[in-house]
């Protein structure tokens, strides 16, 4: 074999593609490398293996979450056997969470799994040191009471907490973060970057060398749009005082002046500039939720300021300098030859290249006064930050003793009446949970008493929020979750399992914005809403 | 719980048949064997692929290649071994299904990812009068629909966006402008090489290209490229597969051919053809950086040519001791060959190049897929499934999944239900279509392949012309009418106003379809309209309509003939449209 043929043997022989890579080839496409490394280093905690806990954690093991670990001190009952699939009849009377873990291990190879039988106050005794180190917290189906030391660990170590509530037909999944700060928010349909209304030197000095009657036919129909809407700008501005189209009317007759260049009628790259006037001939201002976070008091950089605290500050900093943010640098494909593609796309991206660098120049600033060192906030996140600085969110959700005032506005003003009302007979149910020590239902002979008694509840939380009490109460919700006396549906669990999975999701690879904060469910009427406490 | 005890003996009275054991097909099962449901019956045609493990949660690792139906079967069977579960390894297309077959079920639930099945299943429903529930999910998106003949809309009610793409012949072969056309040939070139032959997918010059040729009408015998055609495979084997002559032949002697065809590259930038021993020269040059060919990053020409060869090495022997090979995403020579293929034309034309990994995105079809989704509305079609059975028709929806909540703060959309279409020719009590194309260039066979299989979801169907005779044009019966094939529609006496009576006894479905002859569908290049389709018949003729109109009615389109309905807008509230290609499947 020659050294050519050996070399040619070698690149083809290249390692076949992981099977990780595989296995996950699917959702990779949703959220990439960096959202499956990010999944792969979480771990997950649950407590209390409800049917609807387990849903939660088989929708997080098989995706490839690095750790889940189930506190458990229950034995596994008939009805845990009728409704969660994960475990057997051979396991009635065994540690549930041992069981859970043994079959939910089987879904991945991957995920390291752990069990603990012991209390949740013992739990929180014997792992003080190392609960700082999960990356979400699932409680299901508890009191406050029984989780509430474990919420403020999380609370101070900024940990988020997913309350995972589920009652017969009836499902609430609360999500409860000091401050979850999203870089890539990965909105729907994000409008591009191009800058049209304020073009930057590099930008400018391209375009300005264009002159559209020198190309051929060819050349002609090969112009990027973004060249042809620079070039008709340029016009436009010097006959309308420097400004650009605003106005339906005026994007009209804009429009008409692009139309007017073509040579032959059914130019694409002409009628994709017309198309995209709408999308991307507009003044470029501070979205509101930017302007909201260079407001944030986080925004001042201090000696507690987190990475994503101090890029934040610099950005700002970059946004008063220049009145503009850092330009994304994404430039999606257009109908043009793939050089003057290649060499705007080029353009673009050394412009974000070097935004992002003056970001990190006054980042640099930033931490020399503070005297830490460079890599505090890594190169990767200003880039990141950068790129996305027109996307950035910060979610903050009250702690979980929320406030009154805030939860009976949120009840208050929604049009979904009848899933407020399943947000208070959830409470209601606890509190008879604290007071009854069982469920409302759980004893058959009691159903009549236990409505009463749930309704009274309803009644008293009502009057606490300040709330109108003399409101009839819901007597056919009141009745349902009787008769489900603490049980659950299996669909819905499994729906509303599929909903707390994907939100953890969301938190573990901070892409995309949870749900803030608590979403409800009525699995009869597939009526659902989200509150905001 | 005395009610979950109630359900859970009502249910077991119920036979459900869940089609599909893929993503939402397991999670499905899961949540009916533990909703009390003891008779089930599942089918599905796939094997596991590595890829499903992600979120096909009752497959495991050492299950690959096995059958889905069967493996699902099982692992339920082990947690919950009183069910009874009939499993079919095969595709529910089939005259083994007929509607004597679905008339035993109380419900269908369908867990599908395709069209084809998803509408053979609506017609079979309907057939048989069973309520069906329809599903979808397409990345964090997805869809629960419950479909009741008679009483609410049926699948077909709504147009539905094909799930195949397909593109003009001449864009492929001659002038491709996007990655995607690139990929298109790229398959087509391992079909040729590799897999049964399919005259559509020639990949020579086109040389009866409208544009290229002086006059539209004067389209060059299309037996020379017949010819062609055949010799690609003789001529492969005859030069025993040698990836050089290919390479040369492919991307050198047939673009120099293009380039002869002035007339395409008047506003066109000419392709430049692959000049391989310059290639070489360069590749030597770099023979001492090791490759690391990684999937996410377009490969180097050289990477590419080398790919190239490689890959058709391994097909070709590959082929020859096992026969004629099917393309498949997840086969590394296979998508070796569509990615290299792909790139090397690519950049012939001047194409951006695409990685390893968005090509096999474009070219599998792939649409991600995740266990959340799929749990999700799982769980939500079994509840539709319980409204069916207490027969609580008036609670049944339809409800959409978004990726996050709307304006009004809901994550999951619920709509009424509709009524069904009036005009639809899937449900309605006499089906009739109007179909306009042109009768002295359609064929028999393309009218069977295009209009009844392709466009309305028929299997096998039988037509008849209602012109007093009876005459018999196309016949299910294998080998009874194949010579009508080449021949066209009005050589058998169809003309304007002609009413074909089109038969397909699988599904139990008779439809009408009326014929209007038209000269004036789109010619044009980029966009060619063979036929169009309007969802009702036409008694009054309308007036001739214009070409223009024409191109943009593609597709199924409502509003033509008097007594056509105006295209409905569903009541939906706010859902927010998206031009995505995470596209939702209906």
């Amino acid at each position: 074999m020659t050294k050519a043929e050996a070399q040619q043997k070698r690149m083809c022989d290249e390692q076949p593609p992981s099977s990780k890579t595989m296995r996950y080839d699917r959702q990779l496409r949703l959220w990439g490398d960096e959202g499956q490394d990010a999944l792969e280093n979480a771990s997950v905690c649950l407590l209390n293996a409800t049917t609807l806990g387990c849903e939660t954690l088989k929708s997080l093991v098989l995706p490839g979450v690095g750790e889940v670990h189930i506190v458990d001190s229950k034995t596994v009952t008939v009805t845990d056997v009728q409704t969660n699939f994960f475990l057997t009849p051979s396991d009635v009377g065994k540690a549930r969470s041992e069981c859970v873990v043994k079959t939910i291990s089987q879904l991945n190879p991957e995920t390291k799994h752990t069990a603990y039988t012991s209390t949740i106050p013992h739990f929180i005794q014997n792992h003080m040191d190392s609960l700082k180190r999960f990356s979400v917290f699932i409680v299901s189906n508890l009191r406050v009471a029984e989780y509430s030391e474990l919420a403020q660990i999380a609370w101070d170590s900024n940990i988020p907490l997913v309350i995972a509530n589920i009652v017969g037909m009836y499902t609430e999944i609360r999500i409860v973060v000091r401050e979850h700060c999203i870089i890539e928010s990965k909105p729907d349909t994000p409008l591009p970057d191009l800058r049209l209304d304020k073009p930057f030197t590099e930008l400018i000095d391209f375009y300005q060398n264009i002159d559209f009657s020198l190309f051929t036919d060819t050349e002609h129909a090969h112009i990027p749009f973004v060249v042809i809407l620079l070039k008709c700008l340029e016009q436009w501005r010097a006959c309308h005082g420097g400004e650009i189209p605003k106005n339906y009317k005026e994007k009209k007759e804009f429009k008409e002046l692009i139309s007017s260049l073509k040579r032959k009628s059914d130019e694409e790259n002409f009628l994709e500039a017309c198309q995209k006037v709408n999308k991307c001939v507009m003044s470029a201002s501070l979205p509101s939720h930017i302007a909201e976070l260079f407001e944030d008091p986080a925004c001042v950089v201090t000696p507690c300021s987190s990475p994503f605290w101090i890029t934040a500050a610099a950005v700002k900093q970059f946004y008063n300098v220049r009145g503009v943010l850092p330009v994304s640098g994404v430039l999606d494909d257009m109908t043009a030859d793939s050089q003057s593609f290649v060499a705007l796309q080029t353009l673009y991206r050394d412009k974000a290249a070097s935004d992002a660098g003056v970001v990190a120049g006054y980042v640099q600033g930033f931490l020399d006064k503070l005297d830490v060192p460079t890599q505090f906030v890594s190169r990767d996140l200003i880039n990141k930050f950068s790129k996305n600085s027109g996307f950035i969110r910060v979610v903050r959700t009250s702690p979980v003793a929320s406030s009154k005032e805030m939860m009976s506005k949120s009840l208050e003003t929604t049009d979904q009446e009848d899933l407020a009302h399943v947000v208070l007979l959830f409470r209601a149910c606890f509190e008879f949970l604290k007071i009854e020590g069982r469920w409302p239902g759980e004893e058959e002979d009691k159903l009549t008493v236990d409505e009463i008694k749930l309704m009274q509840m309803w009644r008293g939380i009502q009057e606490d929020l300040g709330l109108p009490a003399d409101k009839p109460a819901p007597a056919i919700f009141v009745k349902d979750f009787v008769r489900f006396g603490g049980t659950e549906v299996p669909s819905v669990a499994a729906f509303s399992g599929g909903i707390a999975a994907q939100e953890c999701i969301k938190l573990i690879t901070c892409q995309y914005v949870p749900v803030d904060n608590c979403f409800v469910y009525n699995g009869g009427s597939q009526l659902t809403s989200v509150f905001k406490f | 719980m005395a009610a979950l005890y109630t359900d859970r003996n009502f249910n077991k009275k119920a036979k459900i048949f869940v089609v599909g054991a893929g993503g939402i097909g397991c999670e499905l099962l899961k949540n009916l064997v533990l909703t009390g449901f003891t008779n089930l019956h599942v089918i599905d045609l796939d094997t596991i692929d590595v890829s499903n493990l992600n979120r096909q949660f009752l497959f495991q690792r050492d299950h690959v290649g096995q059958s889905k139906a069967v493996c699902a079967t099982n692992t339920v069977k082990l947690f919950n071994p009183a069910v009874n579960i009939t499993t079919y390894h095969e595709s529910v297309i089939s005259p083994k299904f007929n509607a004597e077959f679905f008339k035993q079920f109380t419900v269908v639930m369908n867990a599908l990812d395709n069209l084809a099945a998803r509408t053979h299943v609506n017609r079979m429903c309907l057939a048989a009068n069973v309520p069906l529930v329809e599903s979808g999910t397409g990345g964090y998106k997805g869809q629960v629909q419950v479909i009741k003949k008679g009483k609410y809309e049926c699948y077909e009610c709504n147009q539905k966006k094909s799930d195949v793409k397909s593109y003009p012949g001449c864009t492929i072969r001659n002038t491709p402008s996007e990655p995607i056309h690139c990929i298109v040939w790229g398959k087509h070139l391992f079909n040729q090489l590799f897999g049964e032959p399919d005259p559509d997918q020639d990949v020579s010059p086109d040389t009866a290209d409208p544009e290229a040729v002086a006059e539209a009408g004067a389209v060059a015998a299309s037996s020379e490229t017949e010819t062609t055609r055949k010799s690609t495979r003789q001529w492969v084997e005859n030069i025993d597969y040698n990836p050089d002559k290919i390479l040369h032949k492919m991307f050198h002697d047939d673009i120099l051919y293009l380039l002869t065809m002035d007339k395409l590259w008047k506003t066109r930038k000419p392709p430049v053809p692959l000049d391989l021993s310059q290639l070489q020269k360069i590749g030597e040059g770099s023979e001492n950086g090791v490759y690391a060919l990684k999937d996410q990053r377009p490969w180097s020409i050289q990477e590419c040519v080398h790919v190239f060869r490689e890959s058709v090495r391994s097909l070709s022997r590959e082929y020859k001791s096992s026969g004629y090979l099917t393309w498949d995403k997840d086969d590394k020579p296979a998508m070796d060959f569509v990615t290299a293929t792909a790139n090397i034309r690519a950049s012939i034309f001047s194409i951006e190049q695409k990685s390893k990994f968005d090509v096999k995105s474009m070219a599998g079809n792939i649409i991600p897929a995740i266990a959340t989704t799929n749990a999700i509305i799982a769980g939500q079609i079994v509840l539709e499934g319980m409204k069916i059975l207490r027969e609580d028709w008036s609670k049944c929806t339809m409800s959409i999944l978004q990726r996050r909540p709307t304006n009004r703060r809901k994550l999951i959309v619920p709509s009424p239900l509709e009524r069904p279409r009036e005009s639809c020719y899937a449900c309605a009590e006499r089906p009739e279509v109007t179909v306009t194309l042109n009768t002295d260039t359609m064929t028999v066979g393309g009218f069977e392949e295009r209009v009844l299989k392709k466009h309305l979801g028929m299997v096998a169907p039988d037509v008849e012309i209602e012109d007093g005779k009876g005459t018999i044009i196309i016949s299910s019966e294998e080998g009874e009418t194949e010579q009508n094939n080449d021949k066209t529609l009005g050589h058998f006496g169809v003309s304007n106003h002609s009413r074909l009576k089109c038969d397909d006894f699988l599904q139990e479905y008779e439809l009408v379809v009326n014929i209007l002859h038209s000269t004036l569908l789109s010619e044009s290049r980029e966009n060619p309209v063979e036929f169009t389709v309007s969802g009702s018949a036409a008694p009054v003729p309308p007036p001739p309509p214009s070409a223009s109109a024409l191109q943009t009615n593609k597709r199924l389109s409502e509003g033509t003939g008097s007594n056509s309905l105006t295209p409905r807008k569903r009541n939906r509230e706010e859902i927010e449209v998206e031009d995505n290609d995470d596209l939702i499947v209906l």
